[in-house]
């Protein structure tokens, strides 16, 4: 008789492999801070910490940080949303899915800089980074929707044919289960890609109350500082949205 | 309206699967289809079904008939209760008869994921059968595959009852499945 097992490490012990791991980049941090020698070239993670915790309470960095994230969940959601319908709609009229496909690519590989500076052009400096999250997202959604729409399972499609499923029928129980994960995975990519290009397009185009203003006016003034917190910010800002977004998607995948 | 099929050909490629094959089917009862693998059986029942065109050749008396179809797979969708696939199909309250006529009362609320691969069958079977009218043609691809004997003894019997009035064509490699039809074909024969 064989027995197979398979270990488990309990949650402290993952908590603490973490733990371990922040104090050791920390720490190097710190050591590196020490060899410059330079508030200026690179602070030190206590004075970091420091300035966040200053700045956290402040009712203007929740203000900034609000307005950031608004902007860019506006991009974020606007993208999402046209790239689920262009790409359903790419899927139902092949040529559509033609014409659509060089501009997705071109959107994909064009420096973000680019779009930022064009956009500063056409529109308000306030819809800048709404607009760039937006293209950061649309054609990640869209090539991720028309494939797993692609992928669905035939033998299903046939099984719903010979039964005579509504199309209501077929898109609600066969299109977007077969979908969800393809949509799902790409939106989590997206987010991070719209939350770095937004920040990126808020420092371009300086909205009022923004993250991005405030990295630029660190950088303008040499407070180093305020630059290492307001980026700690923005990586906290991050890693919130993306377990909220993994949250919702997981809710969302329990109810299909 | 007997079902007759008139030199069909159906080839995938080079591979040249059914070759003018002509068939009389009864409009009831239960025909057998037997046959190596890639004789075109399964091919056979997908053009009936409408899944497939014929290169050539037609399959007449199809016009108006309720098809039904017990896959050699069993495809159910797989966030779906046992109950919810066959409810697709008929509604709830003849899909729980149905389950429950196959002995699977217990698992009506159960997705494919935790069933047993003789319970998912069942369940493509329930489906099938619960889709199947009077008049009509049951198209069952191998459908008691991984079943006991037990099972099987207990489901030929409502296949018979859809039999007495509508044309089941069973594909089999079980000469003692085929036992059950009134006209054996051995496909690669013809």
């Amino acid at each position: 008789m064989t027995t197979s097992s398979t270990t488990h490490k309990p949650k402290w012990v993952s908590y603490l492999i973490k733990f371990s791991l922040a104090v050791f980049w920390l720490g190097l941090w710190q050591l590196a801070y020490k060899l410059v020698g330079s508030e200026l070239l690179l602070p030190s993670p206590a004075r970091t910490f420091h300035r966040l915790f200053e700045l956290a309470q402040t009712g203007e960095f929740w203000l900034k940080s609000f307005f950031s994230l608004l902007r860019i969940m506006e991009g974020f959601v606007l993208g999402l949303l046209s790239g689920i319908v262009l790409g359903a709609l790419s899927f139902v009229f092949k040529p559509l899915g033609m014409l659509l496909s060089p501009l997705m690519s071109i959107i994909k590989s064009t420096p973000v800089a680019s779009f930022i500076i064009l956009a500063l052009v056409w529109m308000g400096k306030n819809r800048v980074p709404v607009f760039i999250a937006l293209l950061m997202v649309l054609p990640l959604i869209w090539a991720n929707v028309k494939e797993g729409i692609e992928q669905t399972d035939g033998d299903l499609l046939e099984m719903a044919q010979v039964f005579k499923l509504s199309k209501a029928k077929k898109i609600s129980h066969i299109y977007i289960p077969a979908v969800l994960p393809y949509l799902f995975a790409a939106a989590t990519t997206a987010l991070g890609f719209a939350w770095k290009a937004g920040i990126a397009a808020e420092i371009l185009s300086l909205p009022v109350k923004s993250i991005g203003k405030e990295l630029y006016h660190s950088k303008i003034y040499l407070e180093s500082v305020d630059l290492f917190a307001w980026s700690a910010a923005v990586i906290v800002m991050s890693i919130l949205i993306e377990k909220l977004l993994t949250f919702l998607l997981g809710r969302a995948k329990s109810v299909t | 309206m007997p079902l007759k099929i008139e030199n069909i050909s159906k080839s995938f490629g080079q591979k040249k699967v059914l070759q003018n094959l002509s068939l009389d089917l009864p409009a009831e009862g239960i025909v057998a289809l037997l046959g190596n693998s890639g004789a075109g059986k399964t091919t056979l029942l997908r053009i009936i079904a409408g899944l497939e065109t014929p290169d050539s050749g037609r399959v007449l008396g199809l016009e108006g008939k309720h098809i039904s179809y017990v896959f050699q797979n069993d495809r159910l969708l797989k966030g779906f209760s046992a109950l919810e696939n066959v409810a697709l199909v008929s509604d709830r309250e003849t899909a729980r008869l149905w389950l429950q006529n196959f002995g699977m009362g217990d698992a009506l609320d159960k997705k494919p994921g935790l069933l047993s691969g003789g319970m998912r069958r069942r369940v493509a079977l329930a489906r099938g059968l619960a889709f199947a009218k009077a008049g009509g043609i049951l198209l069952l691809d191998e459908p008691f595959k991984g079943l006991d004997k037990d099972l099987k003894q207990r489901i030929i019997p409502y296949v018979q009852k859809i039999a007495q009035d509508s044309l089941v064509i069973l594909v089999t490699h079980d000469k003692k499945e085929a036992g059950l039809a009134s006209v054996n074909y051995f496909i690669d024969q013809i």
